[in-house]
């Protein structure tokens, strides 16, 4: 590659770190409704873990959730984080332990967040932070030390790695926190990101309206009638799916619902967004069976949320 | 002073909806369909750069930009790869490929304007 190509290449780089972090000081003093609720719980004090401080940074709801049910036995205290920029946020206010990292994020992905974390000196050396991610495998684990991070789990997350990975971080500190306590972390609530439930009584389970909104720069008219696009082509690319899954014609339907993933996600449709990307996997693999069992699901969730979209934003 | 032109190449109308709703304020913005569209486009007018979509249906992203650099006039052309994965050997290929960087959807406007001023204003 030409030395000019790799300099421009950091230069563009670099601009885009400095600009994201003077970007997340100057959204601390406009803080969203999403962040003035993390403060809340913060504050009111809702974790009452008793083991190690835990941050998880990702994108997917669903993948957090997973996480904290695998490590709930240990009864950590679990604070999670929706991009790398709230994680920088989290990082800054508190101390923690172990932060789990995932890699493929939107804006800032898990290497930059770690780069950053680091950078700030929010997190020190000596916090073990561990690489998170769906094409992450255990193969990698010396690739990823390079980088900074002490281990790697693939996505999904099997529970006897993280067993493993904890073990390995903790193991002379900590005994498992479940013979103290049968009842785990389990009966009690970690910090979430959600959003106000009572917003809007039909919303869908996995729809955030604020977030697909700041990825419209704020404009309520422009996001709205996108949800209203997105909703009437919603119609036509179901039928599609249905062709392509009929015809097995994996590399279409990958393509497809990649674009449906990403739309979905833009949107603020997190819900929808996690499922077309198990399946974009999937279709990628050429897995037509492990399609066929998911996809009325896929269309279910599509259908909502579409239907929402349409009678609340029409 | 005249705005500067983009040419946005993506197969999701919603994504193109999106960039422009961020962009056509401070640039002149052109959305396009698809590789071959964008190809048709970039033969009649000229741009200052392209945001080129990777996974598209018939002529994706690497497709896409192999005919763009094979013409003559466009091959300095500013081009930054918009991807909803971030798999290294794609981001690797489109280095080598020649494109100036690359956003992972969806970019908030923020990081978008970033990354489209670094490029144009280096």
């Amino acid at each position: 590659m030409p030395q000019f190509l790799i300099g421009f290449w950091c230069g563009c780089v670099s601009a885009a770190l400095v600009l994201g972090l003077l970007f997340s000081n100057r959204k601390k003093q406009q803080k969203s409704t999403k962040e003035e609720i993390d403060d809340v719980i913060e504050e009111s004090g809702s974790n009452s873990g008793t083991g190690p401080k835990v941050l998880l940074i990702d994108d997917s709801r669903l993948s957090r959730k997973v996480m904290k049910e695998y490590l709930a036995k240990r009864n950590p205290r679990v604070y999670e984080a929706g991009s790398g920029i709230d994680g920088l946020k989290a990082a800054k206010n508190n101390a923690f332990d172990v932060i789990f990292i995932d890699q493929c994020m939107p804006g800032m992905d898990g290497d930059e967040t770690l780069h950053c974390l680091r950078k700030d000196g929010s997190v020190g050396p000596d916090v073990p932070v561990i690489a998170v991610g769906s094409t992450v495998r255990k193969e990698q684990e010396a690739e990823f030390r390079l980088k900074g991070y002490v281990a790697c789990l693939g996505k999904p997350i099997q529970e006897n790695r993280l067993d493993e990975i904890w073990e390995s971080l903790f193991s002379q500190s900590e005994a498992l926190q479940e013979d103290k306590d049968p009842g785990g972390a389990g009966n009690q609530e970690s910090p979430t990101t959600e959003l106000p439930k009572d917003r809007k009584q039909r919303e869908p389970e996995g729809f955030f309206y604020e977030k697909g909104l700041e990825n419209f720069g704020g404009d309520d008219d422009a996001y709205r009638e996108t949800l209203v696009l997105f909703a009437d082509l919603w119609v036509e690319r179901k039928e599609q799916l249905r062709q392509f899954l009929e015809e097995n014609n994996m590399p279409e339907y990958a393509i497809l619902i990649h674009a449906i993933k990403g739309d979905a996600r833009t949107l603020g449709a997190e819900g929808l967004g996690e499922l077309a990307y198990e399946q974009e996997l999937r279709a990628k693999a050429g897995d037509t069976e492990a399609i066929s069992s998911t996809f009325d699901r896929v269309i279910g969730e599509g259908d909502t949320t579409a239907e929402y979209f349409k009678q609340m934003y029409s | 002073m005249l705005k500067k032109k983009i040419l946005a190449i993506d197969d999701s109308a919603i994504a193109l909806k999106q960039l422009q709703n961020i962009l056509e304020s401070k640039y002149d913005f052109v959305g396009v369909t698809g590789g071959l569209a964008g190809l048709k486009r970039l033969d009649n007018e000229a741009f200052d750069l392209v945001l080129l979509d990777i996974e598209m249906p018939v002529m994706d992203g690497f497709a896409t930009l192999t005919s763009i650099r094979q013409r003559m006039n466009l091959r300095d052309l500013p081009i930054i790869f918009l991807t909803g994965t971030r798999h290294k050997e794609k981001v690797i290929k489109g280095i080598t490929s020649g494109v100036e960087g690359y956003i992972v959807k969806p970019a908030n406007s923020e990081q978008l304007l970033a990354k489209i001023d670094a490029v144009l204003n280096g």
